[in-house]
């Protein structure tokens, strides 16, 4: 499948954010939410631009932008419908999140409704934190339901979505609290090593999976032929590329492709992780390494949500 | 609404002849043809006279050589939408563009509505859709819709316009859901495929291989062993002293 850079650059930082905001949320459900209520609101402000630039991003690769609203309607049968719809949902619980945790900024309410407005925080929270987290569920069924990519159609495709949008959701969130010099939870980031060590395995078994999966049909059966006859392609239908060589004919060649696998799992995976595990021992070194962490985590997803792309063989390249 | 049908009343569709195609690419140009006639949304072209020319069809026509063990022969193979009865390009669509006609079971789109997301073409195994950017939609076959009920055509022309063009007669046209129809006999009879049927989308369309061309191996090692000793053979008189000065001479005055 060819790489489309929009949709590479919306998956990255929608699943950025909805992680960030996955996080926040289950944190207002917890002790670990962090007291300072500027840096949660500035955090949530962050996971919303991220979502809404990812939004972006995903609407230039339509042919008719303008008609984007209408992609809300199928949600009955369609993957990405349910992702458009619950994408638009989850903005409420979160601008509502925004209105109390500012009115608790400036105090504008007296200090009794404040109090009663906290007792909905964590209401709130917990809803917006659904939200985030079955939209990057719908985005990864998008993938793993088409019967037509084998490479995708797997039972990890979408956990993996899943795991590596809350692995940076939980990286920003280490380190704005390190920005705003709080110190972190050591069980919020070995939580975090935790869950970019499952991540590294994951896409591990996912790349062995892709790398022995092959159609359930033959050349010759696309063809309406038996089984086992041998087919060779005579006389293209076309001489030049057309959109569906440019779209569904993309191949990265497997030596490179080995390449990245490893370049993506330093970046993504190994550095983040170890940088981590550096501030765990001395948390004066956390601002930095959270940061090398966290940068190196969104190179390394940029490449791995390319090979996603790259790697994945439509069944129609049967034709050609 | 991407919502399929229950059932449709009629199960319109295309049989198409392996055996008897001879790849001319006629229902290819006809069916351009009259989709990008007195429309305004025409099958768009690109770069038509430059380096890498491109465009928009419904309809390819692909040439193979295939080989069974027994028999290696050229197969023409004309791919276009198969209408299929699970067709998971309309439940993949996000705004209801992609839908299955109730009535006799074709799959089209709304121009009006799609936003050329092109998710139906990553879901369709048989590259029946392509994207048209220049007008920012998805294109696919609609079984000529605008001619087959079009009642300002004479009785016999309204049939898909590839039907009408072929040739050979490799392309039949009718409802698969009535027993009695034309297709469905003819299918029943000559073993027609629905392509790459364990995938699921249940393909209205259906394919008649080729024909057994009724050679067994036994046969066939029996030809190759004729033409085996065809080739060893030499001209009878290739050994004649005469004819070597003869062609040596030939040689030297041409």
């Amino acid at each position: 499948m060819s790489p489309a850079y929009s949709i590479i650059f919306f998956t990255v930082f929608s699943g950025a954010g909805y992680g960030l905001l996955a996080i926040i949320s289950l944190t207002t459900l917890t002790s670990l939410l962090p007291d300072s209520t500027l840096l949660n609101l500035i955090m949530l402000i962050l996971s919303l631009l991220l979502i809404s630039v990812g939004l972006l991003f995903s609407t230039t690769h339509l042919g008719h932008p303008e008609r984007a609203w209408r992609a809300m309607s199928q949600w009955k049968t369609s993957w990405l419908s349910r992702e458009g719809l619950l994408a638009l949902i989850t903005y409420v619980p979160a601008l509502l999140l925004c209105v109390i945790w500012t009115a608790m900024l400036i105090q504008s309410f007296s200090s009794q409704s404040i109090n009663e407005l906290e007792n909905y925080v964590a209401l709130i929270g917990g809803v917006c934190g659904l939200c985030a987290i079955s939209t990057v569920f719908c985005t990864g069924k998008i993938y793993a339901s088409l019967k037509t990519i084998p490479a995708w159609n797997y039972f990890l495709t979408t956990p993996i979505f899943f795991l590596l949008s809350i692995v940076n959701g939980l990286l920003l969130w280490i380190f704005f609290n390190c920005v705003f010099s709080y110190k972190v939870n050591n069980f919020v980031v070995l939580f975090s090593v935790f869950m970019l060590g499952a991540a590294f395995l994951l896409k591990w078994v996912y790349w062995n999976f892709v790398d022995q999966v092959k159609f359930s049909v033959t050349k010759a059966e696309a063809i309406g032929l038996e089984k086992n006859t041998t087919v060779q392609n005579l006389e293209p239908a076309h001489q030049t590329q057309n959109y569906l060589m440019r779209e569904m004919g993309y191949n990265v060649a497997r030596k490179h492709a080995l390449k990245l696998r490893w370049f993506a799992s330093w970046a993504a995976f190994i550095i983040p992780g170890i940088c981590l595990l550096v501030g765990v021992t001395d948390s004066s070194y956390m601002p930095i390494t959270s940061f090398i962490a966290l940068l190196c985590l969104i190179v390394g997803l940029i490449i791995e949500r390319w090979l996603f792309f790259a790697e994945a063989k439509h069944v129609i390249t049967l034709y050609y | 609404m991407t919502d399929l049908p229950s059932g449709t009343d009629k199960k319109l569709g295309l049989l198409i002849d392996l055996d008897i195609c001879v790849g001319c690419h006629g229902c290819v140009t006809s069916c351009k043809e009259w989709n990008s006639t007195d429309d305004d949304l025409p099958l768009s072209d690109f770069d038509s006279y430059g380096e890498a020319p491109d465009g928009i069809f419904l309809n390819r026509v692909h040439g193979y050589e295939t080989d069974d063990g027994i028999l290696s022969q050229t197969v023409h193979f004309p791919r276009s939408c198969l209408h299929c009865e699970q067709p998971e390009c309309v439940t993949v669509c996000p705004t209801g563009a992609s839908y299955k006609r109730q009535e006799d079971g074709i799959v089209l789109v709304n121009p009006e509505t799609c936003i050329g997301c092109k998710l139906c073409s990553w879901a369709c195994p048989y590259g029946a859709r392509e994207y048209d950017h220049k007008q920012g939609i998805m294109k696919k076959c609609t079984l000529c819709v605008d001619r087959i009920y079009n009642e300002e055509l004479e009785e016999e022309d309204r049939k898909p316009a590839c039907v009408l063009a072929c040739p050979t007669s490799a392309r039949l046209f009718g409802d698969f859901s009535d027993p009695q129809s034309d297709v469905s006999i003819l299918s029943e009879k000559r073993g027609g495929v629905a392509l790459m049927d364990n995938l699921g989308y249940k393909p209205v369309n259906r394919y008649l291989p080729p024909r057994k061309k009724h050679i067994t191996s036994e046969q066939n090692s029996k030809n190759n062993a004729n033409l085996q000793k065809f080739s060893d053979l030499k001209p009878s008189n290739a050994n004649s002293k005469l004819e070597e000065f003869f062609s040596w001479l030939d040689q030297k005055l041409s």
